[in-house]
């Protein structure tokens, strides 16, 4: 390893912090400071207790301290203090500036903690010929893209329709005239636990699949392609679309 | 080309689909709980033709 590494290994870890502490800043402490109501001591304790996490997984470099324990510490204090989230404290550039922060932390500490963790470079390497990979793995490519895409884009869009949306917010009010915030805080917590459900199911089980070779899809794949023989739609084809018509006439019929 | 053909097919179907659900909630909206359902059904077995085709178009590819 070159003498620059240290020097270099400091500056990713800075990056880190830095990208951290703007999560923290302006997702806890600057709406903390403009509310109305100064937060109570388990909210700041709260608070300082996700601080300390980042601090702690930045010194020891711990994956699950970082990406997981951080982020989950930033709700803590949102729950003894719903307040601290909501129309009144959050615009709508205020929620993208945040999701941005939070996204790049989340990426980037991702990334420079692989790179930390990575083994030495070797002495010599040799580079593949442009096109070597071939467009199977381009294909690739492109579907972990659109994969982080949709998990960022996703959960960003339930918690600002809950939590930014004045119609919902509006809703909630009426249906709950006493606890509007902490209605809004409940229904936030179910949306994060369907959509953790959704990722595992969806993202993380067929993305574990593509990295180990996805053999139960390639043994579908095959199986499908002596199901289909002559490659003409299979028989329950029909029948789905003799159901959809039979639907169809009968709602007509209904009218 | 029957690739191509499959794939517009595949996707004339989801989007049909999602106009059956629409229709589906716009008639929950006026209470007309049965025609809801029906359209609700219409657009899952629209679905299910869909993706027998999207099945079709797969093997094409491969």
């Amino acid at each position: 390893m070159s003498e620059r590494a240290p020097r270099r290994r400091t500056i990713w870890d800075a990056a880190i912090l830095v990208l951290g502490l703007n999560v923290w800043t302006s997702l806890l402490l600057v709406p903390a400071l403009h509310l109305e109501r100064r937060p109570g001591p388990v909210t700041i304790a709260l608070m300082s207790l996700s601080l300390l996490t980042l601090l702690v997984g930045l010194v020891s470099r711990q994956r699950l301290l970082l990406l997981a324990a951080f982020p989950a510490t930033l709700l803590l204090p949102v729950v003894a203090t719903p307040t601290l989230v909501g129309v009144n404290v959050f615009s709508r550039w205020t929620f993208v500036l945040v999701s941005v922060g939070f996204i790049a932390y989340t990426i980037v500490s991702a990334l420079l903690l692989e790179v930390l963790e990575a083994p030495a470079a070797p002495e010599r390497r040799k580079r593949l010929p442009p096109g070597a990979t071939g467009e199977r793995w381009a294909k690739r490519w492109r579907i972990y893209i659109a994969m982080a895409f949709f998990s960022a884009a996703i959960p960003a869009l339930l918690i600002f329709t809950l939590f930014l949306d004045r119609h919902v917010a509006a809703d909630l009010a009426r249906f709950y005239p006493e606890r509007g915030p902490a209605a809004a805080v409940l229904f936030g917590v179910i949306a994060v636990g369907l959509w953790l459900g959704l990722f595992a199911a969806y993202f993380i089980a067929p993305l574990r699949a593509h990295v180990r070779g996805d053999p139960t899809t390639r043994s579908n794949l095959m199986r499908l392609r002596r199901e289909s023989g002559g490659q003409r739609p299979r028989l329950r084809f029909y029948a789905w679309v003799g159901v959809a018509l039979l639907l169809v006439s009968y709602l007509l019929f209904l009218r | 080309m029957r690739k191509y053909f499959f794939e517009v097919l595949t996707i004339l179907l989801y989007g049909g689909s999602m106009v059956f659900f629409y229709e589906c909630v716009r008639f929950l909206a006026k209470r007309d709980y049965v025609a809801s359902l029906v359209l609700m059904f219409v657009g899952l077995a629209v679905i299910r033709a869909g993706s027998e085709l999207a099945r079709l178009a797969m093997i094409e590819r491969q």
